[in-house]
């Protein structure tokens, strides 16, 4: 069933429509609130609170994009809790649980194993260092994939907007991870 | 960088999105320039790097409202309301009469000691439910008023709170007996929000003796492992079907038309020891005034 379907089921009062959607849609929502926050708790955090937010306010929901309009609360979400919540130190590789979020590839020996995680925590610290604006939109299209039109939705803002955001967001990861030892190179593979 | 190189045109090489003339330019000017050919194979390998992290997976359960899912008037609608009767004219006039007429009346009500009847609040009622028009009982959240109280009752011993920094005063409170519960027994669960009453037409200033208002918000109860039989907490009913009241000294102080902010949960019989029961109450943003954060209060029960 699509989304304009259970959307439809969830505005005539269907809980388990919604409840669909929610799962249809939580995990994609977590990886970007956990790359856009860095810390497992608050990411949770926005995905509760956007769905609650959605459940809420289904008339708003008329006509548009339900995955625009999802992401657009969760980038809202985001930036509350990056106002709200006092920076505090993460463990970026588990999650509330303590399941390793971020496992490496088992395909690799330990050397290269060991070596991808921290190219990962690498990746990880450097994104976490790109200003808040930037960073949305460089979560949205190299995390989520977003199109430029979707993003432009999500953030409200012109498309070329986007374009200029992603581009100086790419540059400062870029530049960030020139510092770092493990990127001092060209990369091979995947971290 | 000097503007003559090519790092504004990066990401959209990146992403294949140059013009034909702008992809011709960059090819070329990447062939005979050193800099940027390094600089943009390091830029592609880093946008490569943080696509390659993998995807994660949301933890923990999403907490949903028992109720069903019900379209409600945004508060957005109300500030158009409200900015309408604000304008200059007639309409003016008709409105500060009408909202002297509220204003008289809801003061008259709160004044009634907590104690009287007929002073439940309709908060719930104006800021959640208004605009349904089809006079069903359409809680989309199961907000609802409740007597003003600041502090759970005596025997609460698990308590936790939370505050909103721009609101001072306000408060959300979420409470249990105890840390811990028998498979098969029944909780009782505090859990009110309590603010003050904002002055009309100045929704950020309060009354020199401030009046709460007080909400019994949404509480939901999710468990780390999957367990038969597991239903949601019920607002101020037990098991007898009776209204559950606090053990408080002061006696029946949530009685009358108001919501008792105790819920009731059964812990499943079948639940095994040990299990983590997360308990939340739930606020929604934009409540009890437009602007407002949501809030969110969590405590754990484990089965014994």
């Amino acid at each position: 069933m699509d989304d304009e379907a259970l959307l439809e089921r969830s505005r005539r009062g269907d809980r388990d429509a919604f409840a669909a959607l929610v799962n249809r849609y939580q995990d994609e929502l977590y990886t970007m609130a956990l790359r856009m926050l860095a810390n497992p708790a608050d990411a949770a955090d926005v995905v509760q609170e956007t769905f609650l937010r959605a459940y809420t306010r289904l008339p708003e929901l008329h006509g548009k994009s339900v995955r625009g309009w999802l992401y657009r609360v969760a980038i809202n979400c985001s930036h509350d809790v990056q106002r709200r919540v006092a920076r505090r130190p993460a463990d970026p590789l588990e999650d509330e649980t303590g399941k390793i979020v971020d496992l490496p590839d088992p395909a690799l020996g330990p050397e290269a194993s060991a070596l991808q995680r921290e190219r990962a925590a690498a990746v990880r610290d450097a994104l976490i260092r790109v200003p808040l604006v930037f960073r949305a939109a460089l979560v949205l299209r190299d995390v989520n994939e977003l199109s430029y039109e979707e993003i432009s939705e999500a953030l409200r803002i012109p498309v070329g907007t986007v374009r200029s955001r992603l581009n100086r967001g790419r540059t400062m990861l870029s530049a960030s991870l020139r510092a770092s030892a493990l990127f001092a190179t060209p990369l091979e593979g995947n971290v | 960088m000097p503007p003559r190189h090519a790092e504004d045109l990066f990401s959209s090489a990146y992403d294949d999105t140059l013009s034909y003339a702008q992809q011709q330019w960059f090819s070329k000017h990447l062939r005979e320039c050193a800099e940027c050919r390094q600089a943009f194979e390091h830029f592609h390998s880093s946008v490569d790097a943080l696509r390659a992290l993998p995807s994660a997976h949301m933890p923990i359960p999403v907490h949903l409202p028992s109720s069903p899912p019900v379209a409600v008037e945004h508060p957005l609608a109300r500030l158009r309301l409200r900015r309408f009767l604000l304008r200059p004219g007639l309409a003016t006039g008709v409105a500060f009469a009408a909202a002297a007429v509220i204003l008289a009346v809801t003061l008259t009500h709160q004044s009634v000691p907590l104690n009287g009847t007929g002073a439940s609040k309709s908060v719930a009622g104006t800021a959640l439910h208004a605009g349904n028009g089809n006079g069903a009982a359409a809680s989309n959240c199961p907000l609802s008023a409740s007597r003003a109280s600041e502090a759970p009752p005596q025997g609460f011993g698990q308590r936790r709170t939370a505050t909103e920094a721009g609101r001072p005063g306000q408060q959300l409170v979420l409470a249990t007996v105890s840390a811990q519960a028998a498979a098969g027994s029944q909780v009782q669960i505090y859990a009110l929000l309590t603010a003050p009453q904002p002055v009309a037409e100045a929704p950020s200033a309060t009354l020199g003796l401030t009046p709460l208002t007080a909400d019994v918000p949404c509480v939901a109860v999710a468990s780390t492992s999957r367990i038969a039989g597991f239903t949601q907490p019920t607002l101020g009913r037990s098991q007898a079907g009776a209204v559950a009241q606090p053990q408080s000294a002061t006696g029946n102080k949530f009685a009358g038309s108001s919501s008792s902010p105790i819920y009731t949960f059964d812990v499943p019989a079948g639940a095994a020891m040990g299990t983590v029961l997360r308990i939340t109450a739930t606020v929604p943003a934009d409540y009890p005034q437009p602007g407002d954060p949501s809030m969110t209060v969590e405590l754990t029960l484990t089965v014994t």
